[in-house]
C-alpha cells in the first residue's frame, strides 16, 4: 500500500484531515481503542497483515504505523 | 398552556423520510424554528410541496435513505453551501405485515435496511468532522412496536429494537465530542404509513391502548426539537418514550 493511499484511510479512521505522517498518536484524541480496533482490522483486511497489540504500543508516530503494514 | 418556542437561527439539520408524517412535521417545525433543513426523501413532488411551505429554510434532495453514496453527496453538497450541521433526524422507515406463513426476504430486509442500517449510516456522516459541528445531536426512529409488536410484525418491530439498542452503543463512542444520539418510541400516530393498517380489528385493539388517543405527528415534532436543542444536552443514548401511554 502506498502512502497516499494509507493516509487516506488513516484519516478516515481518525475522522481527522488534519494528521500527517509525522503526528504523534498520543497527542491525537481520536487515537483511541475504537481507531485502534478499527486500525487492526484495516490492516488484516487491506494489507493480510496480523497485527499484535504489543506492536502498536510501540508505535509514536503515524508513520510507525505505516511502517507495521510494511514489514 | 404556555407555548414552547425554539429558535435554531443559523443551525443547519438533515431530516430523512421528510416528505410525509413525522419527518415532514420535523422538518415544518425546524423551518419555522429558524433553521436550514436538508430535507430527504424519495418522493420529488411531496419534497417540492414541502419545499412551497418554508422556501428560504427548507431544501430538497430526493433520493433513496438506503444509498449511501447519494445521501453523503447531499449531505456533503448541503454543508458545503449552508455550513455544517448541527444534528439530524432519521425518520425515513418503511412498515409491512411480514407474517412467517408468508415471509419475503426482500420486504423483510429492506424494513430493515431504511429503519436501521440507513439510519447507522446517516448518524455515521452527521457525526464526522467533515459534516458536522461538535455537538451535534441526532434522533432515530423507533416505534412502540419495539417494546409490544403486533402479530405479524417482526420484521419491523426488529428493526425498530436495533435502533433502540445501537444509540446506547453508538452513544458511547460519539460522546468524546459530545455527540449525542437518542431514538424516539412513538405510539400510534396518524400518517401515511400508519394508514394503510386503518381497516382490522387488529389495529382497533392496537389503537384502544392508546390511553391519550391517537397521535399527531406535531405531538412527536415537539420532542425531536426538544432532543435536538441544548434543552437535552444531559440526554444521550435513550430510548424516549412518546406514545399516549400505550406502554403503560
Amino acid at each position: 500500500m502506498n502512502e497516499k493511499d494509507f493516509m487516506t484511510k488513516i484519516k478516515a479512521i481518525l475522522d481527522n484531515e488534519d494528521v500527517t505522517m509525522g503526528s504523534v498518536l498520543a497527542d491525537l484524541d481520536e487515537w483511541d481503542s475504537l481507531s485502534i480496533v478499527s486500525f487492526v482490522a484495516f490492516a488484516n483486511s487491506s494489507c493480510g497483515k496480523k497485527i499484535a497489540p504489543a506492536q502498536i504500543r510501540e508505535c509514536v508516530k503515524i508513520s510507525d504505523l505505516y511502517n507495521l503494514l510494511a514489514q | 398552556m404556555s407555548r414552547i418556542i425554539y429558535d435554531f437561527t443559523g443551525e443547519s439539520f438533515a431530516v430523512t423520510g421528510a416528505s410525509s408524517g413525522i419527518g415532514r412535521q420535523t422538518a415544518l417545525d425546524l423551518a419555522d424554528s429558524g433553521a436550514c433543513v436538508l430535507a430527504i426523501a424519495r418522493n420529488t413532488e411531496r419534497l417540492e410541496s414541502l419545499k412551497t411551505e418554508s422556501p428560504e429554510h427548507i431544501f430538497t434532495a430526493s433520493l433513496d435513505v438506503c444509498n449511501s453514496d447519494a445521501l453523503e453527496g447531499a449531505i456533503a453538497a448541503f454543508t458545503e453551501s449552508h455550513g455544517k450541521l448541527s444534528g439530524g433526524v432519521h425518520a425515513a422507515g418503511i412498515s409491512a405485515v411480514t407474517p412467517l406463513r408468508s415471509y419475503d426476504t426482500d420486504t423483510a430486509h429492506s424494513i430493515m435496511n431504511t429503519s436501521f442500517w440507513a439510519g447507522i449510516e446517516f448518524l455515521r456522516l452527521i457525526t464526522k468532522a467533515k459534516y458536522g459541528k461538535p455537538g451535534t445531536s441526532t434522533v432515530l426512529f423507533s416505534s412502540c412496536y419495539s417494546i409490544s409488536p403486533a402479530k405479524g410484525m417482526f420484521a419491523y418491530a426488529a428493526a425498530k429494537s436495533a435502533v433502540n439498542t445501537a444509540v446506547k452503543s453508538a452513544a458511547k463512542e460519539i460522546c468524546s465530542k459530545n455527540h449525542r444520539v437518542n431514538s424516539i418510541i412513538p405510539g400510534w400516530i396518524d400518517t401515511p404509513m400508519t394508514g394503510q393498517f386503518e381497516a382490522g380489528n387488529e389495529i382497533n385493539s392496537v389503537l384502544s391502548r392508546h390511553l391519550l388517543g391517537t397521535g399527531k405527528p406535531e405531538y412527536i415534532s415537539k420532542t425531536v426539537l426538544f432532543l435536538l436543542s441544548e434543552a437535552s444536552c444531559w440526554i444521550t443514548g435513550s430510548n424516549i418514550v412518546v406514545d399516549g401511554g400505550f406502554s403503560a
